[in-house]
């Protein structure tokens, strides 16, 4: 490394953006890039990955090993299996401070269930100016999907997968794993899946799970959402 | 007097550790005591599913050495026995997150509070095998008679010796009885000669655990089977009792002429 630094990490809202300088040759970017996954191994696990290459051509080839290093590392890339809507999120969500509390290190701890409480004026109807991820792909066992904002999953959510996000949580599939929707204490938080069977379901700081002994089969969608003092399940009717 | 801290270890994956953990702990609270078990296989975690308690998770072993949450809460109780717990693994994480000197403070813990603490170690003998030793007193390491699962346990006698875990005993599982009589199988005595270590048990080979298993109920509270029996009577050698070994085989009408008549055959040995 001659002095300035191929590779660089920033932190926005939600994920990491990878900014890859230009003119360095591409083997110290692969090299720099390695060095730094692997000493913050922990610190980026399972958060969202944006690269940038400023001006650099796009080389399709250069792009695929970066994506993969990154992906080796248990990242999500965004614009990937995970929508570019990323990419607008910045400009939208960051001046407007909707969230509670600035967003702590992607993949690092989630909001523990009671953590929250009010303090959030953000409504749960009028989700205009509220970040959303789109996620085209299926979460398997062991990845987990930390956002702030709603999630919308198009494909399942298995056992043992695991989605932690401020907003709402819409699965175009089977819930089977454990979402936290409103995970900054928003209780308007909804979940909605169409097949609602998840490991166990947790809105704010409610935690709920499948009574024992009954295999949930839901016919159609539902939607969780808090009512009273408990987490209550109903049909979703649009 | 702090509890026993006992890990359950393989080197070899799919012999049956988790499996032998959840009956072991389960039998062992069955007889009264109270009993933690830990799930060491960060990333991979089990031990919830075979015990049918993963939709209780909140908080795992991860949250709890890195600060983040109680020991206490994160501590989920049994549904079917009094003085039951599991510390579940992370799922979302890497074995690396935890360092043996992070468990061995763990595993101290919660001896004070439990009369036996029982750790599922992932197979392999890397990072998280070292987590899952590191705590620990006691071993107990699971085979199948087969020559794969009996080398790795081998190797894993040997590296035990080396942090100072001397004298494992051995469970040995998913026996085929007739297996063995038709000499397909190792016997007991060919797995006892090549790792000369203390018998504990052998378990007999048995759909009905995987049933159970799936159904996420230990098979060693209620079972009728002969592995259910033979799961009760290691929970009773692990207390110390000195309990015979059981014959496996039912003695078939051959076998019972065979005794009528006088002609000895060498019996299966078990549980």
């Amino acid at each position: 490394m001659q002095g300035k630094e191929a590779v660089v990490f920033k932190g926005y809202r939600g994920g990491v953006s990878v900014q890859v300088d230009r003119d360095a040759p591409f083997g110290q970017v692969v090299e720099e890039l390695r060095r730094k996954l692997e000493s913050a191994r922990n610190f980026f696990h399972g958060g969202i990955v944006r690269i940038e290459t400023g001006t650099r051509p796009p080389d399709v080839v250069e792009q695929r090993v970066l994506k993969e290093l990154i992906r080796a590392h248990g990242l999500t890339i965004a614009g990937d299996g995970v929508d570019a809507e990323l990419a607008n999120r910045e400009a939208n969500g960051e001046a407007k401070g909707h969230g509670a509390t600035p967003s702590g290190a992607p993949g690092g701890q989630s909001p523990p269930a009671t953590h929250g409480g009010p303090g959030n004026e953000r409504g749960a109807g009028e989700p205009a100016d509220e970040p959303c991820l789109l996620v085209r792909r299926t979460l398997r066992s062991g990845q987990r999907l930390e956002f702030d904002g709603s999630v919308v999953v198009l494909g399942d959510v298995n056992p043992g997968a695991v989605i932690v996000c401020s907003g709402h949580a819409v699965v175009m599939g089977s819930l089977r794993g454990v979402v936290h929707a409103g995970a900054r204490g928003d209780t308007r938080a909804r979940v909605i899946a169409w097949r609602l069977q998840p490991t166990q379901l947790r809105i704010a700081h409610y935690i709920s799970r499948p009574p024992d002994g009954e295999e949930p089969s839901p016919r159609g969608p539902e939607m969780a959402l808090v009512h009273g003092e408990r987490i209550e399940i109903e049909e979703f009717v649009p | 007097m702090a509890g026993r801290v006992i890990v359950i270890t393989s080197g070899k994956g799919g012999v049956g550790k988790t499996t032998t953990t959840a009956n072991l702990g389960a039998g062992l609270a069955a007889l009264g005591r109270r009993v933690c078990l830990v799930d060491a296989d960060i990333g991979l975690r089990n031990l919830d599913v075979v015990m049918g308690l993963e939709n209780r998770i909140v908080y795992d072993l991860v949250e709890v050495v890195e600060g983040h949450a109680r020991l206490r809460n994160a501590l989920i109780k049994d549904k079917r026995l009094e003085g039951l717990f599991l510390l579940p693994a992370a799922q979302t994480r890497e074995k690396d997150a935890v360092s043996p000197e992070q468990m061995r403070t763990l595993c101290a813990q919660l001896a004070e509070e439990f009369d036996y603490v029982l750790v599922d170690s992932p197979a392999g003998i890397e990072h998280g095998f070292r987590n899952a030793i590191a705590g620990a007193h006691e071993a107990i390491i699971v085979t199948t008679p087969e020559v794969a699962a009996v080398r790795d346990a081998d190797r894993i006698i040997g590296l035990l010796e080396a942090n100072d875990l001397p004298n494992p005993r051995l469970v040995i599982n998913r026996l085929r009885p007739q297996m063995v009589r038709r000499g397909d199988m190792m016997d007991i005595d060919d797995v006892i000669e090549i790792l000369a270590i203390d018998l504990l048990g052998v378990v007999p080979d048995d759909e009905a655990i995987i049933v159970a298993t799936n159904r996420g109920e230990p098979i060693v509270i209620s079972g009728r089977t002969k592995s259910a029996q033979a799961y009760r009577n290691i929970v009773r050698r692990i207390e110390g009792e000195d309990v015979p070994f059981m014959q496996l085989e039912e003695d078939g009408w051959v076998d019972r002429l065979r005794n009528l008549v006088g002609i000895g055959r060498k019996k299966t040995r078990g549980a």
